[in-house]
């Protein structure tokens, strides 16, 4: 077997995640190798709302039933996904890059580093504007954080760039970017940072929220907007 | 030599990574079923599933497996796996419960140094069958190489089913901690007065399940549209 980049993609329910798991197949399952693991506290709806989306060929999905803890099946018991991850990798030898995606859970949820090598964290605007400030382990530590469906922001009363600064204080040097994923929006920079992922391959053994100085102070640069600025009620200082 | 409470302490905590905790162990279905709806019928429900499927089945089993790993005889480890296996009534039980199997294999090999938990790791990595190896199996053979007596070895095991369906009775049901734990706390005499039998006799006897109910919800668990557990 090669090597095997795992990528974790977590974040609040209905927040995006298993859409942005879509959307990241329908750009790389030509070009790479991918399996994808989903987990559900109730069902298989996700593993099946990515089969029928034709997201990637049938049997490189499969779905975990979590039961009542989908944080313990990604952090402190992650036996159920290790389980599933090696079933799919004997099947799939040739797998280059694995997707896991975790239930839908609260802001403190985060993958143990024995799982997954990346972690994704995907909130939405809906959930309010005060979100990047309530943080989290997902908020302020994953290595790529989506802020999805921006288009909802006018009807919700939020402002994108509260959310903005909010998450420039939180996460300091991380990326973190704007989505609009029912029309891809965004999608480009998030293509970009896994095949910056997959060209380097090694896993950069001190983590780059370890390096955070906004833990304590800090004003991140690289964060991205791939829609038009004038189209949203917030502005950038870069 | 490790300490044997310590050990004993650290393996059977719920947080062991075994993926336990997303295990119902049927009673989510009893539940829905309305079998089960307070904590008096949990108190039956849990007394007749241990007494008559869950000791003469998974606890047999766990006392051969312990006998067995004693002698070093991996293959009879196989062996028995096959026949705890034909007495799962669906594939989602045998595949789960062997899931669960394999984890407490290799974290217990990852965690603890010992040649006959490497080897029993090693065999069982190499078994093509989703159905290898069965908990009871697993935790059986392990606490024999931890050095574990087969008395509290069995009685860890169903007291760690007992603790879980007290879990899902909270989530579920749902009842109040007080109710659980109370009846958590007063299932020892029971628990040990079948224990001491079974360990009379276990060596004469053959695997066996005579409670259909458990049967029943563990094929019924399968055709919930949502669930909260596994099976």
């Amino acid at each position: 077997m090669g090597n095997l980049i795992r990528i974790g993609i977590g974040g609040p329910v209905g927040s995006g995640k298993s859409h942005l798991l879509l959307r990241i197949c329908e750009k790389l399952r030509d070009k790479y190798s991918i399996i994808a693991i989903t987990n559900d506290i109730y069902t298989r709806e996700d593993a099946q709302f990515l089969t029928n989306k034709k997201a990637l060929q049938p049997g490189r999905i499969i779905g975990v039933e979590t039961g009542g803890c989908p944080h313990s099946a990604i952090r402190d018991d992650i036996s159920l996904n290790l389980d599933a991850l090696s079933i799919m990798r004997k099947k799939f030898p040739d797998t280059q890059l694995a997707f896991i995606e975790s239930g839908g859970d609260n802001l403190s949820a985060t993958f143990s580093p024995d799982l997954v090598d990346y972690q994704i964290y995907v909130i939405d605007v809906a959930q309010g504007d005060d979100i990047p400030r309530k943080g989290g382990m997902g908020i302020g530590r994953s290595d790529l954080l989506v802020v999805n469906k921006i288009d909802l922001a006018p009807y919700v009363d939020v402002s994108l760039e509260s959310i903005h600064s909010d998450l420039e204080a939180v996460r300091g040097p991380l990326p973190f970017v704007f989505t609009n994923l029912k029309k891809s929006e965004g999608m480009k920079y998030i293509i970009n940072w896994i095949e910056e992922i997959m060209a380097n391959q090694e896993k950069n053994s001190n983590p780059l929220w370890a390096q955070n100085p906004t833990l304590k102070s800090g004003i991140s640069k690289d964060h991205h907007h791939e829609h038009e600025h004038s189209n949203h009620p917030h502005h950038h200082s870069h | 030599m490790k300490d044997q409470l310590i050990t004993l302490l650290h393996i059977t905590d719920s947080g062991y990574p075994t993926g336990s905790f997303a295990h119902s162990w049927g009673l989510e279905y009893a539940i829905y079923s309305g079998w089960v709806k307070d904590i008096n019928s949990l108190s039956d429900w849990c007394k007749d599933s241990i007494q008559y499927s869950f000791l003469p089945l998974e606890g047999r089993v766990s006392l051969k497996a312990w006998d067995l790993a004693g002698k070093n005889d991996f293959s009879g480890l196989f062996n028995l796996n096959e026949e705890l296996v034909a007495f799962r009534t669906s594939h989602t039980m045998r595949t789960t419960n062997a899931q669960m199997g394999r984890s407490f294999i290799k974290i217990t090999n990852t965690s603890y140094k010992d040649s006959r938990i490497e080897k029993l790791y090693t065999l069982v990595t190499q078994n093509e069958s989703l159905y290898c190896m069965q908990h009871p199996i697993a935790y059986g053979a392990i606490l024999n190489c931890l050095s574990i007596s087969k008395n509290i070895m069995l009685k860890s095991l169903l007291f760690g089913i007992l603790k879980q369906w007290g879990q899902v009775a909270m989530r579920i049901i749902p009842l109040g901690q007080k109710d659980v734990h109370f009846f958590l706390a007063c299932i020892t005499d029971f628990l040990n007065e079948l224990i001491t039998e079974e360990l009379k006799k276990y060596h004469n006897c053959e695997l066996q399940s005579v409670c259909p109910g458990l049967d029943i919800a563990g094929m019924g668990h399968d055709s919930l549209k949502a669930r909260y557990f596994i099976n």
